[in-house]
């Protein structure tokens, strides 16, 4: 089999006078064959993916070595002739669809533009053309969706059409930039196994680029790892995903979570026997969100499409207890945590903290629940430094100057940062070091109750197992009560006692870890179950025999 | 890693900046003390020596009355700066809380404020300065307010459009979980991320505003005679363009020298108050 894509020794540059990105990547991919590029951020997955598109931003210069492909050097060929190679022979499909698809223009227009802007079919078989194509990523329907608009889509039936659209002019080389990152877990699986399909039927030879270990085991028959520019490791997915040699990859593999370690019960308070109080609980919420059209649509006669967020939802926390709350976007999940914690005022319902009812929105003196937020780019005031970002709450409560340097410091020891970055400004710190900032502003008062949203999904893998570790040791340091919403089943079952799983605005299932994971009631969650892929659920079924036993 | 007194030293001023606001501390320094530099008063007039062409005695000529271009270029530096900065400062201060208070708020508030501000810009900037200053005598201060009330629009609009991305991230979430007030939350965490673009606006700001102060002058509305500012000894020197161009130019370039050096202070500004760009990023 010869190679359809080579790769030698390719070293870059982003800007003279600085560090390469690259320091002599080596690649092949055989034709037919699928090869997955895996590493963490900044390890310059994407910019061998651009370099094979030519699509590498203004400023980037390849200093040494050589792409091929089919035996054409894709460097030495001038701009125009690697713009007819695109799309025609190598086509790329990008991480976001929402972003991908031009919102001004019909699916169909974007599906069959580059058929008839290359003349390959005219305007009339145009859509005969891009319905075939909508047919082989498996879109129900066609024939409506054709003319629809990108916003009236899913974020799965948008890749689809991101992919139907690289697949046009039959391209023999797809290149993938994590094309499932931004989607739901179910939706994940269906677009993988849509991909699987797709380089057998149509002899598609890929390069799947990706941060998850985890998901590159279906598609791919070959795996490559990298780290900060340099290959550390290639060869068979079987080998490097079950056998690594290098050290990298089996720190990878061992940080990245895996579905419920079997048989052993999470340690903790809440596994004793009498359970504890409840310190909150949502009794019967519901929420829903914009209801009230503008004014004129009023004057028109427009009916408000209220959506309910949460359809009375009850759920409970006690002390030093962490509940997983997993669910897929839309779910409601978020929507309940911040009801939790007072950003959003239930229209029915109660929450109540310690057996009483109160109203979170008002009642905001004795802090008892914080939260901490998703993305720490955009959690952490980019203007404040960290001292400031700390200090502030305790200064909020009347803390003197002194006290809260004093607590500050305690602080970042407690989330294992060092004193010197009070400061610092969150730019200079990883995305790691600033979540556990954003973790530490949410202990300064010393709450009871920590709503965690989402805390771990903008992390690299290395950098998630050690935020989930130090969550855990808060727990049971601190006694606090977590809430930890996710939507990662994965992540969820290494954590919590307790798993909560929501489905449009409502709780589908509740239960210890252990019985949810191993043995799911629902339709619903055993099919979020089997979502994961089967390389991080391996050792389930051995679980789920013992559950059964 | 970078030790923390590194990082607490000011990092160094950016160039624009230095070069920007040299250059107008000269052109302020000069305007007082132009009692020394020039021999003749801004307003001594002098018949015999009417539209002289520069000499060693004028240094920049004479006008059509016999006076000195370059004192009374120097006496209406200080006319022309201030009137440009006290119209900015005032739009900038009535302006920008309005626009991070309504980008912030939303809801009824919002649309109070910018149907307001829909109001404000669809009146010329013309008339809007002939409202107010017709109404009452003319001044070289209410010239400054007329202009300051003409820009407050511009402003709200950039700080309430900065003011309402901002709005929805995740540490002005935050400020709200832990109860922070109104004021905290506008002036602390939102106006520190809207200041570069401000920072920008204002520069340009006090530029137009210095020739919008001279159109209320050239209108009779401003700086009165026989007192000068450069909008209007460019105006008054138009007629004479032909004869005597020097009357013209010696303003004309201090306007342009002030402009530019103006918008370098801005830009410099900006490069300042960016955290990013500071060591250590």
């Amino acid at each position: 089999m010869s190679a359809i894509l080579e790769i030698k020794d390719l070293q870059l540059v982003y800007g003279a006078g600085s560090q390469p990105t690259l320091h002599g990547v080596d690649l092949e991919i055989a034709t037919g064959q699928a090869v997955g590029v895996v590493g963490e951020s900044g390890s310059g997955k994407s910019t061998v993916a651009w370099t094979v598109m030519g699509l590498l931003p203004p400023g980037a210069r390849v200093t040494r070595g050589s792409v091929s492909f089919e035996g054409n050097e894709l460097l030495a060929m001038s701009a125009e002739e690697r713009r007819r190679l695109r799309g025609k022979s190598i086509a790329m499909v990008f991480q976001d669809p929402f972003t991908t698809l031009n919102p001004c223009l019909t699916v169909g227009q974007q599906l069959t533009e580059v058929l008839v802007e290359r003349g390959l079919v005219d305007a009339g078989a145009a859509r005969c053309e891009g319905l075939r194509l909508m047919d082989e990523v498996k879109l129900p329907r066609a024939s409506e969706l054709y003319d629809a608009y990108p916003h009236q889509l899913s974020g799965g039936m948008k890749q689809r059409i991101v992919i139907a659209s690289a697949l046009a002019c039959s391209p023999k080389l797809l290149v993938l930039d994590e094309p499932t990152t931004a989607l739901d877990v179910t939706v994940e699986a269906h677009i993988l196994r849509l991909l699987a399909e797709l380089q057998k039927t149509r002899g598609l030879s890929m390069l799947f680029i990706s941060h998850n270990l985890g998901i590159v085991e279906q598609l791919c028959s070959s795996v490559t790892v990298m780290q900060s520019g340099r290959v550390v490791e290639a060869g068979a997915a079987e080998q490097v995903l079950r056998r690594p040699n290098h050290a990298y990859t089996q720190k990878l593999l061992g940080s990245l979570p895996r579905l419920l370690k079997p048989a052993t019960p999470a340690p903790g308070p809440a596994n004793e026997e009498a359970p504890q109080a409840e310190v909150i609980e949502a009794r019967d919420v519901s929420l829903s969100f914009g209801g009230r059209p503008g004014l004129i649509s009023r004057l028109l006669g427009a009916e408000g499409n209220a959506v309910q967020a949460l359809a009375n939802v009850s759920l409970s926390l006690r002390k030093a207890e962490i509940v997983g709350l997993v669910g897929e976007s839309g779910s409601g999940k978020s929507t309940l945590g911040r009801c939790l914690v007072g950003i959003y005022a239930p229209q029915s319902g109660e929450i109540r903290l310690d057996g009483r009812a109160t109203n979170p929105r008002a009642d905001r003196s004795d802090r008892r629940i914080q939260m901490v937020f998703q993305n720490p780019d955009s959690s952490l005031n980019p203007r404040h430094r960290i001292g400031e970002i700390l200090g502030r709450p305790l200064r909020l409560v009347g803390k003197s100057k002194r006290e809260a340097d004093q607590r500050v410091k305690e602080l970042l020891a407690l989330v294992r940062l060092p004193e010197t970055y009070v400061s610092r400004y969150p730019h200079q710190l990883s995305g790691g070091e600033k979540q556990r900032i954003g973790i530490a502003r949410a202990l300064a008062l010393e709450p009871e109750i920590l709503i965690c949203d989402e805390v771990t999904s903008a992390l690299d893998v290395s950098v998630q197992a050690s935020i989930l570790d130090l969550i855990k040791d808060l727990r049971d340091r601190l006694n606090v009560a977590i809430l930890f919403v996710s939507h990662d089943l994965a992540v969820i079952s290494q954590i919590s006692d307790r798993v909560v799983v929501m489905r449009g605005g409502r709780i589908v299932e509740e239960g210890s870890v252990g019985q949810v994971i191993a043995a799911p009631r629902e339709a619903y969650t055993r099919e979020l179950l089997a979502s994961v892929p089967p390389f991080i659920s391996e050792g389930l079924s051995t679980a789920r025999a013992m559950a059964g036993a | 890693m970078l030790a923390s007194a590194e990082l607490r030293a000011r990092p160094r001023l950016p160039l624009p900046l230095v070069i920007g606001s040299s250059l107008l501390l000269a052109i302020l320094m000069a305007s007082l003390a132009a009692p020394f530099i020039t021999a003749f008063d801004f307003d001594a007039m002098d018949v015999t020596a009417r539209m002289k062409a520069p000499d060693a005695v004028h240094l920049l000529g004479t006008d059509e009355f016999g006076r000195d271009v370059l004192s009374r270029t120097l006496h209406g530096a200080s006319t022309s700066i201030g009137l440009g900065v006290a119209a900015t400062a005032f739009a900038f201060a009535i302006g920008v809380p309005l626009g991070l208070l309504g980008g912030y708020m939303r809801g009824r508030l919002d649309d109070a404020i910018m149907r307001t501000v829909d109001i404000l810009v669809s009146i010329p900037p013309v008339m809007l300065g002939l409202l107010i200053l017709a109404s009452t005598s003319p001044g070289v201060w209410k010239a400054a307010l007329a202009v300051g009330i003409i820009y407050i629009p511009i402003l709200i609009r950039l700080s309430r459009s900065v003011a309402l991305s901002l709005a929805q991230e995740e540490f002005i979430l935050a400020a709200r979980t832990r109860g922070e007030g109104l004021g905290w939350i506008l002036f602390r965490e939102i106006l520190p991320n809207a200041l570069p673009p401000l920072v920008v606006e204002t520069s340009l700001r006090i530029s137009f505003a210095i020739l919008l102060g001279a159109v209320f002058s050239f209108l009779g509305l401003g700086t009165q005679p026989p007192s000068s500012d450069w909008g209007l000894m460019i105006a008054e020197a138009r007629p004479y363009l032909e004869q005597a161009p020097w009357i013209a130019l010696a303003p004309g370039v201090a306007l342009c020298v002030t402009v530019i050096s103006i918008n370098l202070v801005g830009e410099g500004l900006r490069q300042f108050l960016d955290v990013r760009s500071q060591p250590g990023a």
